[in-house]
């Protein structure tokens, strides 16, 4: 087929505020219609890969809460379980800290979407839901700061564990929240899912089929939005996902409106993900009793001698895996977000290879666009919910 | 039955009823300079170095924590005492490269580095946001008291 001859070029990004940071798009036009597009990316390449080489694997982690800097928890998550499998404790990890990584993981899944419907409707229009998603958004982030003790980049998770046991204000505070975040989710819901300007923006546009969207290996809402029910969640259960009984919402459509509901559902399953893991919690330590792998309690550190020379062992040789490599993979609130490393049995690793959900799913945007509107472009790309700093690294 | 529930704007009158009703509830929005949210016990601030109760260091220059930093912030320097023993002369965090991940806190064998709950250290000359000993150990006597009223 020819290509059809354009009669503008347009430059739209990499400052344009709703294209999530910033993506830049070449956008060719014919009249009001994109008969081409191309992306270009890499604008917020910090060279974290690289930057990971150089680091012992316990001082990997704070330089991957900023890889996705909306979801640092799922981010850590990834990179904690590849460790573990090359360490081989996997299993070793106490039950109470595993039910935490899933609860953070899951309050991650729903702040993380929260900012994508905030600011997805805003670019559609509809400031009043902006608002409130980010008054409930304000309210998750409390609670990452009462239990990890920063809001955005948490640094929660350790190798072998959490970095601290769930304070009693942080359980109080959390089984309010999720009492009353379904209701919000309601009027979320009511004032978006009927409403006619909704409809006609988000109705029929940015259709990805269920076989283009495995063949561009696009994984997370944006797939099960086209009717696929992958979900690394149920397909290779991680932590304890395997004894939570939960849905994964499947839209058949593909398109931006079936995008915003697979999410919208993921949030309210989320809720019930929490719920279930606070009922079956148990008691107990949440640091794996290894202190090859994690610095000993302070109490030996400050009193006994064994305790003082294994921190100072594990502080300055940090932990050393065998030789070999692995592939670990959580279910971001993006899609597939996986770790490959590559040791080679000293305490840095060799090479590591981060599977960005974000840049896999809008490599199918050249593609996409054509044929929609321009004002469709924001819609669409607003609806796959890249994240720059995950795109570029 | 669509057009009329289309006609009668049910869909918008929805939406509207719930901004209306948002109208009424109290606001949530924190006026930022001037009304602070204190921050949570375990909240990452700025460093601090903490003094012994008879006025000595409790640093004793073992260099873990710059060992853990993963941005290289912390750096010492020290020499030989009185008593043979090692002594700290100045501690530098450079607060422009810091990342407040608290790993040199977890580091720390003799809990001498802490975190402040101190957030707001914006300055005009890039140079003083490398703390040295001397503000080190002030802000330390601050996170002193306030951890005793924290206690209390």
């Amino acid at each position: 087929m020819e290509k059809e001859r354009a009669d503008l070029i347009l430059n739209m990004g990499p400052q344009h505020p709703s294209t999530h940071g910033v993506l830049r798009l070449v956008l060719e036009l014919k009249g009001e219609k994109i008969v081409g597009a191309d992306s270009i990316i890499g604008y917020v390449h910090r060279g974290v890969e690289k930057l990971a080489e150089n680091r012992k694997y316990m001082q990997i982690l704070p330089v991957f809460d900023r890889v996705d800097y909306v979801s640092a928890n799922t981010n850590e998550l990834g990179f904690v379980l590849a460790v573990e499998k090359l360490l081989g404790i996997e299993d070793k990890v106490p039950r109470r800290a595993q039910f935490l990584r899933v609860i953070m993981a899951e309050l991650t899944r729903i702040s993380s979407h929260l900012i994508w419907l905030g600011t997805h409707a805003l670019e559609l229009g509809a400031m009043s839901v902006f608002l409130y998603a980010f008054r409930e958004r304000e309210k998750v982030l409390d609670l990452f700061e009462e239990i990890a003790g920063g809001r955005l980049h948490t640094g929660y998770m350790r190798i072998g564990g959490v970095a601290a046991d769930a304070t009693e204000k942080f359980l109080e505070e959390l089984n309010e929240f999720l009492e009353l975040f379904p209701l919000k989710l309601d009027e979320y819901e009511d004032l978006l899912s009927e409403n006619r300007i909704w409809l006609s923006r988000t109705k029929g546009v940015g259709i990805i089929d269920k076989e283009t969207a495995i063949n561009w290996g696009i994984t997370g809402p944006t797939l099960r939005a086209a009717g696929c029910d992958y979900d690394v969640r149920k397909y290779y259960p991680y932590c304890v996902y395997g004894e939570i009984d939960f849905k994964v919402p499947v839209y058949h459509n593909g398109d931006v409106y079936d995008r915003y509901k697979v999410r919208m559902d993921e949030m309210r399953e989320s809720v019930k993900i929490i719920k279930e893991c606070l009922s079956k919690m148990p008691q107990g330590p949440v640091q794996i009793e290894d202190t090859t792998v994690i610095l000993p309690p302070k109490e030996e550190v400050y009193n006994t001698m064994v305790g003082l020379i294994q921190h100072f062992e594990l502080v300055i040789h940090g932990l050393t895996p065998p030789k070999g490599e692995v592939y670990a993979a959580v279910e971001g609130p993006r899609g597939e977000l996986g770790y490959y490393i590559v040791s080679d049995g000293t305490n840095k690793p060799y090479r590591l290879r981060i599977r960005p959900p974000s840049l896999i799913n809008i490599s199918i945007l050249p593609e996409l666009l054509k044929g929609h509107y321009v004002a469709d472009v924001i819609s669409i790309i607003g609806s796959l919910d890249p994240l720059m700093g995950e795109v570029d690294r | 039955m669509n057009l009329l529930k289309k006609a009668a704007f049910t869909d918008l009158l929805k939406g509207m009823k719930i901004t209306l009703k948002t109208m009424f509830k109290p606001t949530v929005t924190v006026h930022y300079p001037f009304e602070k949210v204190p921050p949570r016990k375990r909240f990452r601030g700025i460093h601090a170095l903490k003094l012994n109760p008879d006025g000595s260091y409790r640093c004793e220059a073992c260099y873990l924590c710059a060992e853990m930093c993963p941005s290289n912030v912390i750096d010492m320097e020290m020499t030989e005492g009185e008593n043979g023993e090692k002594e700290l002369v100045d501690f530098t965090v450079d607060l422009t490269r810091c990342l407040f991940c608290g790993l040199c806190v977890e580091a720390c064998p003799r809990d001498a580095i802490v975190m402040t709950d101190i957030y707001e250290f914006s300055q005009y000359d890039i140079k003083k946001l490398v703390l040295h000993k001397e503000d080190l150990l002030e802000l330390g006597r601050y996170y002193q008291k306030w951890e005793r009223e924290r206690e209390r």
